[in-house]
């Protein structure tokens, strides 16, 4: 095996980048990660060997890279690649070496599979000692960084992927799909660069494109989160492609917030990906090439598409940029394809996005049949760029002879004036002059020359400042020197161990752990940190492919366990998560839900629309009706916390059943509810009580809210019952049983999951429900009376209490009056209520009107039967279902003798006095008179002085209408 | 319905009997008809007095829905008015509202509903209150 040669500075330079990257890996997250930290090695592009391509190339650091990899590269790239690598843990650990170097020997005709797991296995055989701490400093992380880098170039998915990790990024793919059809389908209008970006990334999906899915994530969550990059140790290099890649794709900041969030979310959070897919692992690292190539090379390679009049193709791109997406590398031919006057001819930019296309297929058919051959091109066949180029400047000449562009002779001053400044990430054929245009220089009429440098500096300008910074730091040159050309090393190694390619749910079902349950793939070789350990050194054991497992049997918990116990940087993981939820995971609550979009998935749990009947069964729309909770099949239940599956039983009886609402199909399929006064409904509701209730009486039952537990799963007559929960509705909903309850025995079982603190917090009661339908005429029989007997002398006994019993002894209760007052007014009316009710748990002895209570209860549906939720005072809120009130018969007389008198219509309390005598309490704010409005003075005056006169009260009000209302 | 009307009827009277200084609150009138329409409100909020605010009077569109009092009346200032609490559109809350008075003088900073006189009042509070004071001056009390 060839070793380029290695001075002894760089040597040097290279093992103290090697230390300081071990110090970082044991306090990973700290500053920065390691996987993208480090430079990657750009060789120079063959066709400017020995030119310095950016100010990059000027510092000595790279020129020392230079020096390394140029005579690498005309050999084939992988040699060179590997020459690299090699070079490095010999200069630093040479004991590595030779497994090294025997691995590089094994046959060429080995599958890229087979290599890839046993340079996985060299890579662990690096980490167990690592981890051991056997060798301090950096050598072993330098020398591992190798082994696997090389991994991620060979086992990136693309044409000649192995079946697993195909499998993998079809599962990503999927992902990414989903998302994208459900996002999409919950936004209305999408911006122009969104919809070209989403367009993009279909593209991307249906052509299996991984590759683009993450140079797009990682553009976007360095957008939405502008310290991810630092976070992550993306360098310099690497941020100047994302800058130049938002010149080419459209900047992120004209996409809306919301869909740059989503962006940044596919095809899954960023870190899941990391962790989670071996493949997404692979590519991140392959995207971190590209872009340091990007920073660099962009600007060259665009200088001289513009010198040879035409546009890079795929080899080309895959050569200078290792972009191995097809998507984007139609999308940076299309950027200099455009530029090159594709924006300003409609033919042209078709005709030029066509050949690239047929150029794109010819390479992929090329590469299917050499499946086994190295992805990276080693070279472009000049001759065959030439060919290309040629057939692109025919079309280039036709497409400008057809319009009025200029004679052929004039050829390249009319190619330089076609150049618009434009970049932009239309995919597809666009006619230039329906595209929006980003317009960066006036259109002011210029010669050529000018134009063109214009045009240059433009270019050139934000490239290059964003590369020159680098050049100075010198120990960056050797830092990609001695790392070799990956990054996707250390994601693999410091992120995450590999995990297994079938999609496991793990569950933790004793509840015992708090680690999220996660959707895993494994591409079988993922072995266990303790089995690292155990590896022999890596020289000694034999390079034997390993099988993949179809599920994973380990303990996956546990090895993330002892994951997080070693890098503290991944515990930012646990708070994303996979695809599907993770045990304990709790959504977040949007502020105000919308049922009505958050709850369609649910909307055939809704009861059915309800159609009244009357007792023969015709139909009766006017007919008021009105649901309330009448008693329990099964009474509430505190439920024990440490129970976690409740059975209960009831029976319905024969007349249970034939009261009993029936849903009918009608013929168009719309299924109604018939029901009538007097028929019973059957509901479970679940309420939340506190932690020393055992028993709960159905009047606080009734007023509680709902709230379901956590982790709850109903069955009635095994039947299983979907809730509907906070989260998808706004509140918790009771669930309806009545279409499953069945005549005799009925049989409920609930299941409750039982975490660790979630139970303990809140304890639950439960019940079922009856609920009875009822008409006006029965309601208004519920309420019991309060006789005006009794209600008086509850109230005078109230009154002499303190002088006859104990209270009278204590000095510090004072009895300071000893009148009651009374609250006349109805608080819907504000006026005297007509029939005095209240709530048999009501405190008060204030009223409100009876039917004005009843006609304002709601109802879910217009001129449905009201909810029968609805039965709370108006003054308390305690119980009011119309069997818990109860008419106070003296406040009706009190009214009754109010409204004969004529005095009603002013009074709006009485005082009553300890020998029951009443009379009418006066307003308490007279204060009103000493106020500067004259009116009023004038006005209250009179109403307050002649309180309960019935004439003098028609006197104000004429008064009044003649200053108010004209 | 009729509990709606009825419950009008009475707020007008109870207004009518008292109501703070300044105030005023009448059912609309219709120019030809001249039938008063209940569930219509034209009210004014004045200024309080030693505040930025004093010498205004903001006029104020009450409109009451069939359900009243089961459902709140919709309040909106016309024309709209410059303040924290008030909406471009001249909306304002109903539990901003019954604070009114001093809500004038004393915006809730915690439910900004106009980004200008949000702005405004957080960052330049001279600015803030020359404005207000233009506001009154273009909305004079009679």
């Amino acid at each position: 095996m060839q070793q380029p040669p290695i001075n002894r500075q760089d040597r040097l330079a290279a093992r103290k980048l090697a230390e300081s990257n071990a110090t970082t890996n044991y306090f990973l997250g700290a500053t920065r990660r390691t996987w993208m930290t480090n430079a990657v090695t750009i060789p120079s592009l063959p066709a400017e060997k020995g030119v310095s391509r950016s100010p990059r190339g000027r510092g000595k650091g790279t020129a020392v890279a230079n020096t390394v990899s140029a005579p690498a590269i005309p050999k084939s790239v992988q040699d060179g690649g590997q020459a690299r690598s090699t070079a490095t843990p010999q200069s630093t650990a040479s004991h590595t070496t030779s497994s090294l170097t025997e691995r590089l020997s094994a046959p060429h005709g080995t599958t890229e599979t087979t290599r890839k797991r046993s340079l996985d296995v060299a890579d662990l055989g690096v980490n167990t000692r690592r981890c051991s701490g056997s060798h301090p400093g950096g050598q072993p992380s330098t020398a591992s960084t190798v082994p696997s880098a090389e991994a991620a170039r060979t086992s990136h998915p693309l044409p000649d992927s192995s079946v697993l990790t195909k499998n993998e990024s079809q599962l990503v793919i999927n992902s990414a799909l989903y998302r994208m059809n459900s996002f999409q389908a919950g936004i209305v209008r999408l911006g122009m660069i969104e919809t070209h970006r989403f367009s993009l990334l279909r593209e991307a999906c249906v052509k299996n494109d991984l590759f683009y899915l993450c140079v797009h994530q990682v553009f976007c969550t360095v957008s939405v989160n502008p310290r991810w990059s630092s976070m992550n140790g993306l360098n310099e290099d690497q941020s100047a492609g994302l800058a130049l890649l938002s010149l080419i794709l459209l900047p992120n900041k004209d996409v809306s917030v919301e869909v740059l969030r989503f962006f940044a979310g596919l095809p899954a959070p960023i870190e899941t990906l990391i962790i989670g897919k071996v493949v997404y692992k692979d590519i991140m690292g392959m995207v971190a090439v590209f872009l340091q190539r990007l920073a660099t090379g962009w600007d060259v390679l665009r200088e001289k598409c513009f010198k040879r009049k035409f546009p890079p193709f795929v080899e080309e791109l895959i050569h200078v940029f290792e972009v191995h997406s097809p998507v984007l590398q139609r999308v940076l031919f299309n950027s200099i394809h455009r530029q090159l006057g594709g924006a300003n001819n409609a033919k042209l930019c078709r005709q030029g996005l066509s050949l690239f296309d047929t150029n794109q297929s010819q390479y992929r058919a090329q590469r299917k049949k050499d499946a086994s051959a190295d992805p990276r091109v080693q070279t472009v066949i000049p001759d065959e760029l030439r060919l290309v180029g040629e057939r692109y400047k025919e079309l280039w000449k036709e497409a400008n002879e057809s319009t009025v562009q200029g004679p052929l002779g004039k050829h390249a001053v009319t190619f330089e004036q076609s150049r618009p400044p434009l970049l932009h990430i239309a995919p597809n054929e666009h006619p230039s002059g329906t595209l929006p245009t980003r317009q960066t220089w006036a259109s002011v009429p210029q010669t050529a020359d000018q134009q063109q440098q214009r045009g240059h500096m433009q270019w050139a300008s934000a490239p290059n400042h964003l590369t020159r910074a680098h050049s100075t730091n010198d120990l960056r040159g050797s830092s990609a020197f001695a790392n070799g050309p990956s990054s996707a090393t250390r994601i693999q190694q410091f992120i995450s161990p590999r995990i297994p390619p079938n999609f496991v749910l793990q569950s933790s079902p004793s509840g015992a752990d708090n680690f999220p349950t996660h959707v895993a793939g494994t591409a079988g070789q993922g072995p266990v940190p303790q089995q690292r350990r155990a590896r022999p050194p890596l020289s000694s054991r034999p390079l034997v492919p390993r099988i993949p497992t179809p599920v994973a049997q380990h303990s996956y918990v546990g090895r993330r366990r002892h994951l997080e116990s070693r890098s503290p940087t991944i515990h930012w993981s646990t708070h994303h998560h996979s695809f599907i939820p993770a045990a304990g995971h709790e959504p977040i609550q949007t502020s105000v839900p919308d049922p009505s979009r958050l709850a369609l998935h649910q909307a055939y749990l809704k009861s059915p629309i309800a159609e009244k009947i009357n007792g023969t069964g015709l139909v009766q729309p006017d007919v008021r009706l009105y649901q309330y909770l009448e008693s329990f099949a099964i009474p509430p239940q505190a439920i024990d916390p440490e129970s976690s599956l409740l059975r209960w039983e009831f029976c319905t009886t024969v007349s249970d059943m034939t009261k009993k609402a029936v849903d009918m199909t009608a013929s168009d399929g719309q299924v109604k509810r018939q029901v009538f006064d007097g028929c019973l409904l059957y509901r479970l509701r679940s309420v939340e009580v506190a932690q020393s209730l055992h028993a709960i009486e159905a009047s606080e039952w009734s007023v509680k809210d709902m709230s379901w537990p956590p982790g709850c799963f109903v069955t009635i007559n095994d039947v299983g019952i979907e809730l509907r929960r906070k989260i998808h509705h706004g509140k918790d909903l009771p669930v309806d049983l009545t279409p499953h309850i069945r005549e005799g025995a009925n049989n409920i079982m609930i299941g409750l999951l039982r975490s660790q603190e979630g139970t303990k917090a809140k304890r639950y009661a439960m019940a079922v429900e009856i609920v009875e339908v009822g008409d006006e005429t029965r309601i208004n029989s519920a309420p019991t009376m309060l006789a005006a007997d009794d209600s008086l002398r509850s109230i005078t006994q109230a009154l002499k209490a303190p002088y006859g019993t104990t209270a009278g002894d204590d000095d510090e209760v004072q009895v300071v009056d000893s009148h009651l007052s009374i609250d006349l007014i109805d608080p819907f009316m504000a006026t005297i209520f007509d029939i005095p009710a209240r709530g048999n748990a009501c405190t008060h002895r204030e009223c409100f009107d009876l039917q004005t209570f009843f006609q304002t209860r709601k109802s879910r549906v217009k001129d449905g039967p009201t909810s029968p939720d609805e039965w709370k005072c108006p003054i308390c809120k305690q119980d009011a279902r119309p069997q818990s009130l109860m008419v106070d018969c003296f406040l009706k007389a009190v009214r009754d003798s109010l409204v004969t008198s004529g005095a009603a219509a002013n009074a709006r309390a009485i005082l009553i006095g300890a020998d029951g005598s009443w009379n009418i309490k006066k307003d308490d704010d007279d204060t009103v008179g000493t106020k500067e409005d004259p009116n009023a003075t004038m006005v209250d005056s009179l109403a307050t002085s002649k309180d309960t006169e019935p004439g003098c009260i028609q006197r104000t009000g004429s008064l009044v209408i003649a200053i108010d209302d004209d | 319905m009729s509990l709606t009307l009825n419950r009008l009827q009475e707020e007008r009277k109870q207004w009518r009997k008292d109501h703070p200084f300044g105030f005023y609150a009448k059912p609309v009138r219709d120019s030809k008809t001249g039938v008063v329409d209940l569930k219509k409100w034209d009210c004014g909020v004045p200024g309080k007095e030693n505040t930025i605010w004093a010498g205004g009077l903001f006029k104020l569109d009450v409109t009451f829905p069939d359900e009243y009092p089961t459902k709140p009346p919709k309040c909106k200032f016309v024309p709209p008015l410059f303040h924290p609490n008030v909406y471009p559109s001249g909306t304002v809350c109903l539990s901003i509202l019954n604070e009114e008075e001093d809500l004038l003088n004393d915006p809730n900073p915690d439910s900004p509903a106009q980004a200008d006189a949000y702005n405004l009042f957080k960052k330049d509070k001279p600015a803030y209150e020359k404005k207000i004071r233009n506001v009154v001056k273009e909305n004079p009390a009679p």
